[in-house]
C-alpha cells in the first residue's frame, strides 16, 4: 500500500509539474516488473485522493432500486452535512427499499431491511 | 242294744254284714282303685308342680334372656354408632387427605403447565423473532420493490434530520 501510495503521489507531482515523459517511464519500468496491474489501483488512489481534496469522501453505494447517485450525493450533504462522492454503484434488491453508503470511516445505512431489522430487535 | 236296733226295725246281722260288706268294698276300693288313683294324681299334681316350677324357671330365664337381650341390642347399638362414627371420622379424614392430595396434585400440574406455556411463549416469541424479520423482508421486497416507492422513501429517510 506505501508503495502504492508512493507512486501516486510521485506520478501526481510529475503531472502537476508537466513531466509526462517521466510520467511514461514510470509506467514503462512498471510494466518490465510486471506490476502493470498496480497501474489501476493508481488510478483509483488518484481518483480517491482528487476527491478528498474536494473536501469530499469516497463511498460505494448499495441501493435497493437504481437511483440517481448524485441525488443521493446533495440529500446527504444538504441534511447530514456529509460530503461523499460516489465511486462505485451496487444494486443489492436484499435492501428492500433504500439503500446504504460506506465510506473508508464509517456506514450510513438508510435501507428499509436495516429499519425493520431495528424494530425487531427492540 | 240289741232291742233298740229292733225297735227302730235294723237288724243287726243285717247291719254286721253290711258293715264287712262295707268294709270289703272299701278295702278294695282303697286298695284297687283309690290308691292307684291317688298315686297317679299325686303324680300328676307333682308332674303338674314341676311343670309350673319349670315354666316359672323358664318365665324368669325368658325375663333374664330378654333384658340381656336388650342389654346386647343397646351395646350392638352403641357399638354399632361408635363405628359408624369412627367410620364416619376415617371416611371425613380420608376425604381430607385425598382432597388435600387432588389440591397438590392439581396444583402441581397448574404450576407444570404455567411453566410449559411460559416456555412455549418464550419458545413462540424467539422463533417468530428469529424468522418474523426475514418473512416481512421477503413480503416487503414482493410488494414494496417499486421505483417511485423507492425514490419516496430515500427522498423522506434522506430529509429527516
Amino acid at each position: 500500500m506505501k508503495e502504492l501510495e508512493a507512486i501516486a503521489k510521485v506520478i501526481l507531482k510529475l503531472w502537476k509539474n508537466k513531466k509526462i515523459n517521466l510520467i511514461e517511464k514510470i509506467i514503462e519500468n512498471l510494466r518490465n516488473e510486471g506490476k502493470i496491474y498496480f497501474l489501476i489501483e493508481v488510478l483509483n488512489f488518484i481518483q480517491e485522493y482528487k476527491i478528498k481534496l474536494e473536501g469530499r469522501e469516497p463511498a460505494k453505494l448499495f441501493l435497493a432500486l437504481d437511483y440517481d447517485e448524485r441525488k443521493i450525493e446533495r440529500l446527504l450533504e444538504k441534511n447530514f452535512n456529509l460530503k461523499v462522492k460516489i465511486t462505485e454503484k451496487i444494486i443489492n434488491d436484499e435492501l428492500v427499499l433504500g439503500g446504504k453508503i460506506l465510506t473508508s470511516n464509517y456506514l450510513f445505512d438508510f435501507s428499509l431491511r436495516s429499519f425493520l431489522e431495528k424494530l425487531f430487535k427492540k | 242294744m240289741r232291742a233298740l236296733l229292733e225297735s227302730f226295725g235294723v237288724d243287726y246281722k243285717i247291719l254286721i254284714a253290711q258293715i264287712i260288706h262295707f268294709a270289703l268294698i272299701f278295702f278294695l276300693l282303697y286298695k284297687f282303685l283309690i290308691s292307684p288313683l291317688k298315686k297317679v294324681i299325686e303324680e300328676r299334681k307333682k308332674k303338674i308342680y314341676e311343670g309350673l316350677k319349670k315354666w316359672q324357671e323358664s318365665e324368669k330365664f325368658i325375663r333374664r334372656v330378654k333384658k340381656l337381650r336388650r342389654v346386647i341390642l343397646k351395646k350392638i347399638s352403641e357399638e354399632k354408632e361408635k363405628t359408624l362414627l369412627e367410620i364416619e371420622e376415617i371416611r371425613r379424614k380420608r376425604l381430607e387427605e385425598v382432597m388435600q392430595e387432588i389440591s397438590d396434585i392439581r396444583e402441581k400440574m397448574i404450576f407444570n403447565l404455567e411453566k410449559q406455556k411460559e416456555i412455549m411463549e418464550k419458545d413462540l416469541y424467539l422463533r417468530l423473532e428469529e424468522k418474523a424479520p426475514k418473512i416481512l423482508i421477503e413480503i416487503s421486497k414482493k410488494f414494496l420493490s417499486r421505483e417511485d416507492l423507492n425514490e419516496k422513501f430515500i427522498n423522506n429517510i434522506l430529509s429527516q434530520k
